[in-house]
């Protein structure tokens, strides 16, 4: 036998166990992913320093089916002994490293007390001022909280309750849905984002949705938004006002071009990630004011007002910006679209607003963050 | 110029008929949830002729595909599953098509499988001089998607993540473009 009939045998194995799992037949999957990897093992063992591009892909190949397998002490272990070889190319070695970090972090996950659930996303934050590992902490928060309301909202969405316009998310669900972060490897920022399954011994009651269906509405979503495309995402939220909620906060979560430039985001359960620029913020902007002008009954053209937000009160409908030219405190109404955990983390933060005149008021037409 | 992405296996070594046969099903599916009739013109676009060249060069190629019928829809109602294996017989063929390779080999990463490419006929025993091919495919993206995935993939490849020679291929099935670069 060679390096040669080993992985051809692995190639076989491995696509009986990618034909299992879109059937859903995931155990059985399991099984040929480990007997493929087996063979892929002994493939290795046929190799040595002359073939470092072989061997590094081997390597990645045999660690990735015991990873599909289950098997994640196997994985492990060989991911470490082929590290452990200075001709493993340096493709190699980010692969089998970030393996490792993701077999870690289920590991971390199964020894807590808490478990779970299948669906968890990897966000990555990358552009010229992010550093690998290391990023502006006010940048990684506002993402994290875009993710975390758009998570929130997926749920509410799929649970066909009307679009939450004021205070958090209902305490049921809070406890329900709780995300948790976790580390990954470095690669840009990254950040790993998992849903706490209900204690042992809790069901889920009738209407609560299992976190790997949210996780993947939640991409879908996401992609749609990355598409630019309004008929993707009429498909699926049908309901103009959650439409509306998701793009704006999208628009929050998309990167502004200048902190960072893409924003990617990357689920278990689908191989392609979804990435998020600049441009498709701007898209959003677009798209959300002609929307917003298409309803305005004013006289005048709608303007822009760039300040600070300083005070909000969606129960008595206004919010006070603090406008830069002439420095000046504006109040502005209409804030019928706006909900808490799109203005929220805005608050003391510089905002582009469109407005447009109602009388001797001034009516909110969008805001958004912004670093002009 | 027809794009023959059925039966792979005829001519790519590292691919079994099933994998060949199961490919073109995933896009058979696709092709047909995005149009109405067979055959279209995809255009295929390759920065490495532009590049030679000096023009930019797009050729339109004929995609084809038989009736789907629901038993095949239903095989492929998983969007990742579909998208992922209609984009890489596309691209199989298109690079094939392009640039006189085959897959000779296909192996497992984390998120997926790569195909390893090299110049057809000969039988592989290492992977040195191989080329990857790296596959993203979007159903409903437009072209900015699609050059959004393709600078994405070059600049990973780029950035030092990988230092092993590649093909990017991105598939856009709705808006019927198929492009790829040389990436390292």
């Amino acid at each position: 036998m060679s390096w040669q009939k080993y992985h051809q045998e692995s190639e076989t194995l491995a696509a009986k166990a990618h034909t299992l799992r879109r059937e859903g037949r995931t155990e059985d999957a399991k099984k040929q992913f480990s007997l493929a990897g087996a063979q892929e093992a002994k493939a290795l063992d046929y190799l040595d320093s002359s073939k470092p591009r072989t061997y590094g892909i081997t390597a990645v190949s045999a660690t990735a089916l015991f990873y599909k397998a289950g098997e994640t002490s196997v994985a492990q272990s060989l991911a470490m002994q082929s590290l452990e070889q200075p001709f493993l190319p340096n493709f190699a070695r980010n692969e089998l490293r970030s393996m490792l970090q993701s077999i870690w972090n289920e590991d971390v996950q199964k020894e807590s007390a808490s478990r779970f659930s299948e669906g968890q996303i990897t966000v990555s934050v990358s552009g010229e001022k992010i550093l690998t590992g290391g990023a502006p902490l006010e940048l990684i928060l506002e993402k994290v909280q875009a993710v975390q309301s758009m998570y929130f909202r997926t749920v509410e969405f799929l649970q066909n309750l009307p679009l939450r316009k004021k205070g958090p998310p209902s305490k049921q669900l809070l406890s329900r849905y709780r995300p948790w972060l976790f580390q990954t490897v470095p690669g840009s920022y990254q950040f790993v984002v998992a849903i706490e399954q209900p204690q042992q011994g809790e069901l889920f009651e009738t209407g609560e949705i299992d976190p790997s269906v949210v996780s993947r509405t939640f991409m879908s979503v996401v992609s749609a938004i990355s598409h630019d495309s309004e008929a993707e995402l009429a498909a699926i939220l049908p309901d103009k006002d959650y439409r509306s909620a998701f793009l704006k906060l999208g628009r929050n979560l998309a990167p502004n071009g200048k902190s960072a430039e893409r924003i990617t985001i990357q689920s278990y359960q689908s191989a392609e990630p979804v990435a998020l620029t600049a441009s498709n913020r701007q898209q959003i902007s677009t798209n959300l004011r002609e929307s917003a002008n298409s309803k305005s009954f004013a006289s005048k053209p709608p303007f822009e007002i760039k300040g600070v937000l300083r005070a909000v009160n969606l129960e008595k409908d206004w919010l006070e910006v603090i406008e830069d030219q002439p420095i000046r405190t504006i109040k502005i109404t209409g804030l019928e679209e706006i909900f808490d955990d799109l203005i929220g983390p805005m608050v003391n933060k510089r905002v582009k607003l469109s407005v447009e005149h109602n009388g001797s008021k001034l009516r909110l037409i969008d805001i958004e963050q912004s670093d002009e | 110029m027809r794009l023959k992405f059925q039966n792979l296996h005829t001519r790519h070594i590292g691919l079994t008929e099933p994998i060949s046969l199961s490919l073109a099903e995933a896009a058979f599916v696709l092709l047909d949830a995005n149009h109405s009739n067979s055959p279209v013109l995809f255009d295929l676009y390759d920065h490495k002729k532009v590049v030679e060249t000096k023009t930019d060069v797009i050729i339109q190629t004929e995609v084809s595909w038989p009736e789907v019928t629901p038993r095949q829809k239903s095989a492929w109602n998983n969007a990742n599953d579909r998208v992922e294996d209609g984009a890489s017989a596309l691209a199989l063929a298109a690079v094939e098509m392009q640039r006189n390779v085959v897959a000779v080999s296909r192996a497992e990463t984390k998120s997926g499988s790569d195909y390893y490419l090299s110049v057809g006929g000969s039988e592989v025993v290492d992977l040195e001089t191989a080329t990857r091919l790296e596959v993203s495919g979007t159903e409903k993206g437009n072209r900015s998607v699609v050059n959004q995935r393709l600078a994405q993939k070059i600049k990973q490849t780029e950035s030092g993540q990988s230092n092993l020679p590649a093909i990017a291929c991105v598939v856009g099935f709705q808006v019927k473009i198929i492009k790829m670069a040389d990436s390292m």
